[in-house]
């Protein structure tokens, strides 16, 4: 099996989302840039062009509704903020619309399956209002999903679930994640939404983490062994 | 679609019209909202996005200058016009009287026409007036609100656009009176059987509050 970074996994993910269904496209402040995002849609843009792949003003809350409105037509939209932070800005329609109409129309109507990508900034001169993990509030919204993969693997396979879901997804990606490696399949897979990847069992303590918590946790553990 | 939240269904419409362009269809998407709108950032970052793509959203603001009971004295600057402001992100404007059927039909079966053979984002701004509060069967003026007047309101009620359009029928000889009332009672008539069934309906049972919620 090969090894690939993160963001390849990521990469290789939105392509091979974007080849399976022509509906879904990727939109959000610079994701037509060389160095898009981490570099995680250089590949999309460069496969299937300005049409399904395309930079956006800085709109945080009407991009998202615009996003919800593709959806209702049965659009994949995938939205990626450079920072999970500017979510705040998106919230109402997140949380408001696109987290709660299947509820409010009972169940068969109001699915919004969009996707949206954020990064976690935490790192050197990023600022308090650049660095934030949003997983708990945004979570705590029912009808919403939160995703936080930490191994390259699952980065791939939660996208290209998230790419089939009924309801909208937040994927946070930390951007100490990028560069780490690891083994990916290859093709098409999809991994479960809701379930625990176990990276190690034992039996003396057990340690639940998400994101690049997961890495230190891994580290920790070889102290142990 | 519709959301309780100001101006978030704009931003909804021109996601429509997005996905309309992507797969090439010939279908226009219209928004509704009311003056208060243009308060809202949503529409600002909609209007640009419209503009940008020339996407096939007709936008269609009721004009009737109150939101809730705020008048234009709290809201917007004198000389500030909504049209103006659509035309400086680069879309088409233009405005209609909203009590007016035929002016009404007009001006936005003529924008359809050209927004379907040439993808654009137009704005229509209609001029019209609320009877009654904004929540609730009363007048304001009537449960002591002071900033809508009865006389604001009887100036506009000569101006009701169904007893216009009542007349238009009449005078032109499409229907007659007795025909009209004979509408309205079947209108009337259905209004009261769905009134008396919800009234007389279960309330859902309690477990049902937690369905569909969460899931994902």
């Amino acid at each position: 099996m090969r090894t690939l970074t993160y963001a390849q996994a990521i990469s290789e993910a939105l392509v091979l989302g974007m080849k399976e269904n022509s509906k879904v496209f990727i939109t959000g402040i610079g994701v037509d840039y060389p160095v898009g995002v981490f570099g995680t849609t250089k590949e999309a843009f460069d496969e299937f062009g300005r049409t399904r792949v395309f930079d956006s003003p800085s709109m945080e809350n009407a991009l998202t509704g615009i996003c919800i409105g593709a959806a209702s037509m049965e659009m994949r939209p995938v939205l990626v903020h450079h920072r999970n932070d500017f979510m705040f800005l998106a919230f109402d329609q997140m949380l408001n619309l696109a987290a709660k109409w299947r509820y409010m129309y009972g169940g068969n109507a109001g699915q919004v399956p969009i996707v949206v990508r954020g990064i976690i900034g935490r790192g050197w001169g990023q600022g308090a209002t650049h660095s934030q993990s949003l997983q708990s509030p945004i979570a705590h919204f029912p009808g919403i999903a939160v995703l936080m993969p930490a191994m390259p693997a699952d980065a791939k396979g939660l996208i290209l679930s998230a790419l089939k879901s009924k309801s909208p997804v937040v994927i946070l990606e930390h951007r100490s994640l990028f560069d780490i490696t690891g083994e990916v399949s290859e093709g098409y897979y999809e991994t479960p939404i809701g379930k625990a990847n176990v990276l190690r069992s034992g039996t003396d303590i057990s340690v639940v983490c998400t994101s690049y918590m997961v890495i230190e946790a891994m580290r920790a553990a070889e102290f142990f062994v | 679609m519709s959301t309780a939240i100001l101006g978030e269904s704009i931003s909804l419409a021109v996601g429509r019209a997005l996905a309309y362009k992507m797969e090439q269809r010939k279908n226009i998407s219209v928004a509704f909202f009311g003056d208060a709108a243009w308060e809202e950032g949503v529409i600002y970052e909609s209007l640009n996005f419209a503009a940008i793509h020339s996407l096939p959203v007709l936008l269609i603001c009721e004009n009737n200058q109150y939101s809730t009971e705020s008048t234009f004295s709290s809201r917007k600057a004198v000389s500030s016009e909504f049209t103006e402001r659509a035309r400086s992100f680069g879309v088409e404007a233009m405005k209609g009287d909203g009590n007016n059927i035929r002016n009404v039909f007009n001006l936005v079966s003529e924008s359809v026409v050209t927004m379907r053979e040439n993808p654009k984002p137009v704005l229509i701004e209609f001029d019209t007036y609320r009877w009654r509060e904004h929540v609730g069967p009363n007048f304001d003026h009537d449960v002591g609100r002071t900033f809508r007047s009865k006389m604001e309101l009887e100036q506009w009620q000569k101006k009701d656009p169904v007893q216009i359009l009542r007349n238009i029928l009449i005078n032109e000889d499409f229907f007659s009176d007795f025909e009209i009332n004979e509408i309205e009672q079947e209108v009337l008539e259905k209004v009261s059987e769905q009134f008396l069934r919800a009234k007389h309906s279960l309330k859902p049972e309690l477990e049902s509050l937690f369905e569909n919620a969460g899931e994902v």
